[in-house]
């Protein structure tokens, strides 16, 4: 690919990423987790996010009443975990949802568009 | 935590809201310290670990990267003044309010300078409406501009169907691509300048030869001839309020439609034959300017009378071309 492509696609990939942390940290959330376990869970599942965006989301989410924050001091160092409420679960279904339907979708299109 | 990190820490706190900054920062430094480590843990020798703990903290700190943004991250205020949402509106009302006011500004205190100053002049004039017209126009500017930062940060972000419509704008429908693709802006700029034009023509025969430095001519007296019947005053501004209605008519419609064009080209006719019959049989100039030897002489008369039907043929070529344009 020329240089202008990977420019591209990078870009493209960066917009389809976005939503999908979303939807894979509120699964993920479903046992609860700190934002630096969640991060090194991310990472293994293959989904990869800068902590710098992953940190700031997970406040976001937490506002929007899909994570409940809770500190933990009774570890060595003080942690913040995040468990998904049920408003987060019922959110993550519907997101997970809309992911299959748009998965199904696509396969569909590029299989008819296939020659 | 280091120094470093408690630097790197406060920069993001700076730019977050007072309120969360005690939660921020409890939060960025739970994650260095886990980041860090996470990096100290995976180095092979229990010694590499130590001597490595502050480059781990570099490199995660750099990780992050700017501070300001990170800040950005977790403030998610809009990072323009004005978004996509309220540009249309911004721009809209940039067109109309500044070209009003500019008018409005110029008019005003034209009239005040003339009607306040005892011997009024072309560079006072000038210089008085100019200097109040700029900034009358950049206040408006400057308001304008900071009404629609604080209606972009104002405004709920769940409801984006009614974003970017001030109260009671209708909602955009196709009818509205004829309006502007025939439109204008251009056609409204054209007769807002050819009213300025008409309201100048207008006070010439009232501008007195003082108010271009060339007083002493006639003692002060206007440039035309004040002796002339006031039939031919009141026929020269009945033709041109006439001239200025049609102007009003391109504005008011926004495009010019071969209504208003037709109308401003036979009022142009009357004008140029009406000063055509008042050049041919009557004293206009001030009898003291000249000395017979400028517009009252055969050849001035034949010139004056052959500038105001090149002006016409001018104006009827752009008009009928402006048509032709706005037909396509």
């Amino acid at each position: 690919m020329s240089s202008q492509e990977n420019e591209a696609l990078a870009i493209h990939q960066q917009e389809l990423r976005r939503g999908t942390v979303v939807l894979a940290s509120l699964l993920t959330c479903r046992t609860p987790q700190y934002g630096y376990s969640l991060l090194s869970g991310l990472e293994e599942a293959g989904i990869r996010v800068e902590a710098n965006t992953l940190y700031p989301l997970l406040r976001r989410l937490e506002k929007q009443g899909l994570l409940r924050a809770e500190w933990n001091t009774a570890e060595a160092r003080p942690r913040k975990y995040y468990t998904l409420t049920e408003a987060g679960a019922r959110v993550a279904d519907a997101l997970y949802a809309d992911w299959l339907d748009l998965t199904s979708s696509l396969t569909a299109l590029r299989k008819e568009t296939t020659p | 935590m280091t120094a470093l990190t408690e630097r790197y820490v406060d920069v993001v706190l700076a730019h977050v809201p007072e309120d969360q900054r005690e939660e921020i920062g409890a939060e960025i430094h739970a994650m260095i310290a886990d980041m860090v480590e996470a990096r100290q843990s995976g180095a092979a020798d229990p010694a590499d670990a130590a001597i490595t703990s502050g480059a781990a903290e570099r490199e995660v700190l750099e990780q992050l990267g700017d501070p300001a943004a990170l800040a950005r991250e977790y403030a998610r205020t809009p990072q323009h003044l004005i978004g996509p949402d309220w540009y249309p509106v911004y721009m809209w009302a940039l067109r109309w309010i500044l070209p009003l006011v500019g008018v409005a500004a110029l008019l005003v205190n034209g009239i005040v300078y003339s009607a306040t100053e005892a011997r009024p002049q072309l560079g006072g004039l000038i210089g008085t409406a100019l200097g109040q017209t700029v900034g009358a126009l950049l206040i408006a500017f400057a308001t304008l501009t900071i009404l629609l930062a604080v209606v972009e940060r104002t405004s709920g972000a769940e409801d984006r169907s009614a974003r970017g419509r001030l109260p009671g704008m209708r909602p955009w429908t196709v009818e509205q691509l004829g309006d502007r693709a025939a439109s204008g802006s251009s056609v409204r700029a054209d007769a807002l300048v050819s009213l300025v034009l008409i309201a100048l023509l207008a006070a010439v025969p009232v501008i007195p030869t003082s108010f271009l430095y060339v007083g002493h001519l006639n003692g002060g007296e206007p440039f035309v001839n004040p002796g002339l019947a006031a039939g031919w005053f009141l026929g020269y501004w009945g033709l041109l309020a006439l001239l200025a209605a049609t102007e009003v008519w391109k504005a008011v419609r926004a495009r010019l439609t071969p209504g208003p064009a037709f109308a401003g080209i036979t009022v142009d006719v009357l004008i140029a034959a009406f000063l055509t019959v008042a050049l041919l049989t009557q004293r206009v100039l001030h009898p003291a300017l000249g000395d017979e030897g400028l517009l009252d002489g055969a050849l001035g008369t034949v010139l004056a009378v052959a500038a105001v039907w090149a002006i016409f043929a001018c104006d009827l070529v752009s008009t009928l071309r402006a048509l032709r344009e706005s037909r396509r």
